[in-house]
C-alpha cells in the first residue's frame, strides 16, 4: 500500500488491509528470501566442509608427528 | 453485537496464540541446555550451534512451503481429495504479512480470507512453527556428537517444515483423511509430533551408527554418562514449562460450538470438539506424575530417567488427554513410561543403536504407545464432532501410529541419512570425532588467553620500568 493509505481516519479503518510497503511485490519478495536461504545454506555447509576437513588434517598430522621415534 | 463478539473473540485467540508462541520457545531453551549438558566437554559449541541454526533455517522453510502444507493437503492428495486452495498460507499472500482485514488486493483472496485470517495468521503459523523446531530438536538430541551440522540442518528442514506438517494435514486437520477414514485422534500429539520425530531420529541414526566407544568389541554398550546432569534436569524442566504451551497451542480457545441455532462458546481440540483447560490441566499433571513415579522406581533413582519419565509419561497420554480421567491419564502413562524404558535398553543392545538423550523412548515409543493406547480406551468415541467420520477404535490408531512412526518418520529419515551418507557428508570424520569437534576453537582460545597473558605482563613490566 501506499504510505498515504495508511493515513487513519474515523471512516476508513475497517478497509486498511496490507499495511507493509511495495505491497504487491510479494512474489519478488519469495523468490529473494528462497535465494538467500539456498545462499546461506550453502555458505555455512562449505565452511563446515572446509573446517572439518583442516581439523581432520591437523590431527592426522598431529598423530602422525607423536608417532615418530625420537620426538 | 454478533461483531462485537466476534471481533472481541479473534482478537482473544490472537493475545491466545501468542502467549502459547512464548511459552514454547522455552522448550527450545530447554532442549539447547540438555543436549549441551549430555554432550561431553570436547563438543559443546558444535552440539549448541546444531540445535540453535535449525531455528533459522525451519522457520524460513516452513514460511515458505510448511504452512501451505497443512491446509493444502489434509485430502492426501489423492485419497480423499485433491489438493486444498489456501490463499492465506501461500508465501506471496497478502495474508502472511502485517494486514489489517480489510479489503484485499490479490486476486485470489477473498474479503473473507481477511476478515478470518488477518489477525490470527501469523500467531497461528507460528505455534505450528513451534512445533516444527520441536520435532527437529527431538532428532537432534540423538545424533550428538558424531553428525554433521549441515546434514542435520537437512534432516531438520524435512522432518520440521515436510514430514511432520503433512502428518499434522492427515491427522489433526479437522478434515485430514486419518481422522475422516481412520477415526484417529491424537489431540496432543503422541504421534503427530512425538511419534514421527522418534521414528524419523531411530532412521537417522540406524544409518549414523553410534558414536565411537559406545560399544565394546562384544556388542555390549558402554555408558558415556552426560557430563552434568544437573544442567541436563534443567533442561528438561524448562521442557515441562514449555510444554503447556505447547498443550494449549493444540487447542482453539474460543469457538462458538452449538451446531445450528444459538450460541455457546467453548474451547475446542484441534478438530473442533469441545473441551476445557482445566481437563488438560488435570491430565498434564496426573501423567506426568505418573511417568515420573514409574521412572523413579524402574531407574532406581537415576536422575535423567526420571526426568526423562516426566516428560514420555505426558507424551504416552497426549493422544487422549482431552477425554481421559486424570487417574486414567497418569495410569496410561505409567505403562507407556515402563515400555518406553525397557524398549529403550532392548534396542540399544540388540540393535546397537546409540540414542545419548533417550530421544527414540521418550519421543517414539511413548509417542507410539500413546496412540495405540488411545485406540483400547477411546474405542467408539467419536473422532471429531463430524459425525459421518470414522469414531475412534484400535485398528485405526494402529494403522495412525504405524504412518506417523514408521512412513512418515522412520522411512525418510532414514532414506535422507542414507542419500546423505552415500555422500559421505552425513558423518564427521573420524580423528574429528576423537579429538572433539570444538577443539580448534579450544586452542584457539587457548592462543587468544596466552597473548593476552604477555601482553598484561608486559604491560606490567613498562608500568615499573616508568
Amino acid at each position: 500500500m501506499n504510505p498515504e493509505s495508511y493515513q487513519i481516519s474515523s471512516d476508513n479503518i475497517a478497509e486498511i488491509g496490507a499495511i507493509y510497503p511495495f505491497a504487491g511485490s510479494e512474489v519478488f519478495l519469495v523468490i529473494a528470501a528462497v535465494a538467500f536461504w539456498l545462499f546461506c545454506y550453502v555458505v555455512i555447509c562449505r565452511r563446515e566442509s572446509q573446517a572439518l576437513e583442516k581439523l581432520a588434517r591437523e590431527y592426522r598430522e598431529q598423530a602422525s608427528t607423536e608417532d615418530e621415534p625420537g620426538l | 453485537m454478533n461483531e462485537e463478539l466476534s471481533s472481541l473473540t479473534i482478537l482473544f485467540t490472537e493475545f491466545y496464540y501468542w502467549v502459547t508462541v512464548v511459552l514454547m520457545f522455552l522448550i527450545h531453551v530447554g532442549f539447547c541446555v540438555y543436549e549441551v549438558a549430555a554432550s561431553r566437554w570436547r563438543n559443546h559449541q558444535h552440539t549448541l550451534m546444531k540445535n540453535t541454526m535449525l531455528l533459522p533455517l525451519v522457520t524460513i522453510a516452513f514460511f515458505l512451503f510448511g504452512w501451505w502444507i497443512y491446509f493444502a493437503f489434509p485430502g492426501g492428495p489423492g485419497i480423499t481429495g485433491g489438493l486444498v486452495d489456501a490463499p492465506w498460507a501461500k508465501p506471496a499472500s497478502e495474508l502472511m504479512g502485517p494486514h489489517l482485514g480489510g479489503e484485499p488486493f490479490q486476486s485470489g483472496v477473498s474479503g473473507a480470507d481477511t476478515a478470518n485470517w488477518a489477525r490470527v495468521n501469523g500467531v497461528f503459523w507460528a505455534a505450528f512453527l513451534l512445533f516444527s523446531w520441536t520435532a527437529a530438536s527431538i532428532v537432534s538430541g540423538a545424533c550428538i556428537e558424531r553428525i554433521r551440522s549441515s546434514a542435520f540442518w537437512i534432516l531438520a528442514v524435512l522432518i520440521g517444515s515436510v514430514c511432520w506438517i503433512i502428518d499434522a494435514s492427515w491427522g489433526w486437520h479437522p478434515d485430514g483423511w486419518m481422522v475422516k477414514l481412520l477415526g484417529y485422534h491424537d489431540a496432543y500429539a503422541s504421534g503427530v509430533i512425538h511419534a514421527i520425530a522418534g521414528g524419523f531420529a531411530l532412521g537417522v541414526i540406524k544409518v549414523l551408527g553410534p558414536r565411537i566407544g559406545k560399544f565394546r568389541e562384544d556388542g555390549t554398550p558402554c555408558n558415556i554418562n552426560p557430563h552434568n546432569p544437573w544442567l541436563v534436569t534443567i533442561g528438561l524442566f524448562l521442557i515441562y514449562t514449555g510444554f503447556w504451551g505447547f498443550y494449549v497451542a493444540c487447542n482453539l480457545p474460543i469457538v462458538d460450538v452449538q451446531p445450528g441455532e444459538g450460541i455457546s462458546f467453548s474451547a475446542t481440540n484441534i478438530y473442533l470438539a469441545p473441551t476445557t483447560l482445566s481437563a488438560i490441566t488435570f491430565n498434564f499433571l496426573m501423567s506426568l506424575s505418573g511417568g515420573m513415579l514409574t521412572a523413579y522406581i524402574l531407574s532406581r533413582g537415576e536422575v535423567t530417567w526420571t526426568y526423562y519419565g516426566g516428560l514420555a509419561g505426558i507424551i504416552a497420554a497426549s493422544a487422549g488427554n482431552d477425554l481421559y480421567h486424570p487417574i486414567q491419564a497418569m495410569f496410561v502413562a505409567s505403562v507407556g513410561v515402563a515400555i518406553a524404558y525397557k524398549l529403550h535398553f532392548w534396542v540399544e543392545r540388540k540393535f546397537r543403536i546409540d540414542d545419548p538423550v533417550g530421544a527414540i523412548a521418550v519421543h517414539g515409543y511413548a509417542g507410539f504407545y500413546g496412540v495405540v493406547v488411545a485406540g483400547f480406551v477411546l474405542w467408539g468415541y467419536p473422532s471429531s464432532p463430524n459425525p459421518e467420520y470414522a469414531a475412534i477404535s484400535p485398528l485405526g490408531q494402529l494403522a495412525g501410529a504405524i504412518i506417523m512412526f514408521g512412513v512418515l518418520g522412520f522411512a525418510p529419515g532414514y532414506l535422507c541419512a542414507k542419500l546423505l551418507s552415500s555422500l559421505n557428508v552425513l558423518r564427521i570424520p573420524r580423528e574429528v570425532e576423537i579429538a572433539g569437534l570444538d577443539l580448534g576453537e579450544i586452542e584457539q582460545r587457548e592462543r587468544d588467553r596466552l597473548e593476552l597473558n604477555t601482553a598484561l605482563a608486559q604491560a606490567t613490566v613498562t608500568e615499573e620500568q616508568k
